[in-house]
């Protein structure tokens, strides 16, 4: 009888285990994903550098265009905290696709930066890519993030 | 003894059994970094055609300054499209991924022969692209996007 209950068991546990693991991510992931890009936009528009810093890995990879890649978090929020002041920012997520604990975003963004003492406002809009990993708590961190503009650069340039 | 033997049991299929995404092999990088060489000489000769099929049928190129291109057919158009190059060069920086997924992050170089009143241009970058992996084993790029890292005059 035991000896039946304990193979019984361990064929169940075997039958179990053979379900492939994981591969695409969840629905909950997708709009959890979908989320960040939200907050991130609204974050920006709050300058509160720490809470958009807070969406990079530690050791993540942040590529502004027209200047070296920025890296890790750190550096990353000084970033943010030196940006000029923001009127309006949007990011409108277009694709979102990941297996397991690798993810990407790639969407559109639009913005514009305020106008301050002679400088004019300056409206942007262009497009970025985002790699983003599953942490042990579930949580997902951009470990990779760059953009460039739509916008054709002055005759000349 | 045999409900703590039982217990141990399952315990280690349990844990022998964690369902993990599967990492890339190493010869799925090898083929990555071989894929980004390839295309990058591609480019420097100008084999537009060829350059263009390491893009999937539906990928979005993501250039600065124009809006994205969607499609290999428009992907081979812009290629077509660009000067002549004197140089160029893809340097992978991360190659990671799990499954049929990956990534590629890295640096460019470029050069530009002068024509006409067009001085020589040289150039240089950042990249990240992602793949996903072919029935017959190959990877194709999804999306790839890159940008400059030299200021604006």
């Amino acid at each position: 009888m035991r000896r039946t209950f304990l193979l019984t068991a361990l064929s169940c546990a075997v039958v179990a285990c053979q379900a492939p693991p994981p591969e695409n991510i969840s629905d909950a992931d997708i709009a959890r994903l979908r989320a960040m890009a939200g907050e991130f936009a609204r974050a920006a528009m709050a300058r509160s550098d720490s809470a958009n810093a807070a969406q990079y890995s530690e050791t993540a990879v942040f590529m502004p265009p027209n200047q070296p890649a920025v890296e890790g978090r750190a550096a990353i929020q000084a970033w943010f905290k030196a940006f000029p002041p923001i009127a309006a920012f949007r990011l409108t997520v277009i694709e979102v696709d990941g297996h397991g604990d690798v993810a990407y975003t790639r969407g559109r963004y639009s913005m514009t930066i305020a106008a301050a003492g002679k400088t004019p406002a300056v409206s942007d809009r262009g497009k970025f890519l985002a790699v983003h990993r599953r942490q042990a708590d579930g949580s997902w961190l951009m470990s990779d993030d760059i953009f460039n503009s739509d916008v054709p650069l002055p005759a000349g340039r | 003894m045999r409900p703590s033997f039982l217990l141990t049991a399952l315990t280690c299929v349990a844990l022998a059994c964690q369902p993990a995404p599967k990492r890339l092999s190493e010869a799925d990088v090898a083929a990555l970094r071989a894929a980004v060489d390839t295309i990058a000489a591609q480019i420097l000769s100008h084999r537009d055609s060829a350059a263009a099929t390491h893009y999937a049928e539906h990928a979005v190129f993501m250039v600065p300054n124009l809006p994205a291109l969607e499609g290999r057919a428009a992907i081979r158009t812009w290629f077509a499209g660009g000067p002549p190059f004197t140089s160029f060069t893809l340097t992978p920086k991360e190659i990671d991924g799990r499954g049929d997924l990956a990534y590629v992050r890295g640096t460019w170089t470029l050069g530009i022969a002068a024509a006409g009143k067009t001085p020589a241009t040289q150039d240089h970058g950042k990249f990240l692209e992602v793949r996903r992996k072919q029935a017959d084993g190959s990877w194709l790029m999804v999306a790839d996007i890159f940008n400059s890292d030299v200021p604006l005059p």
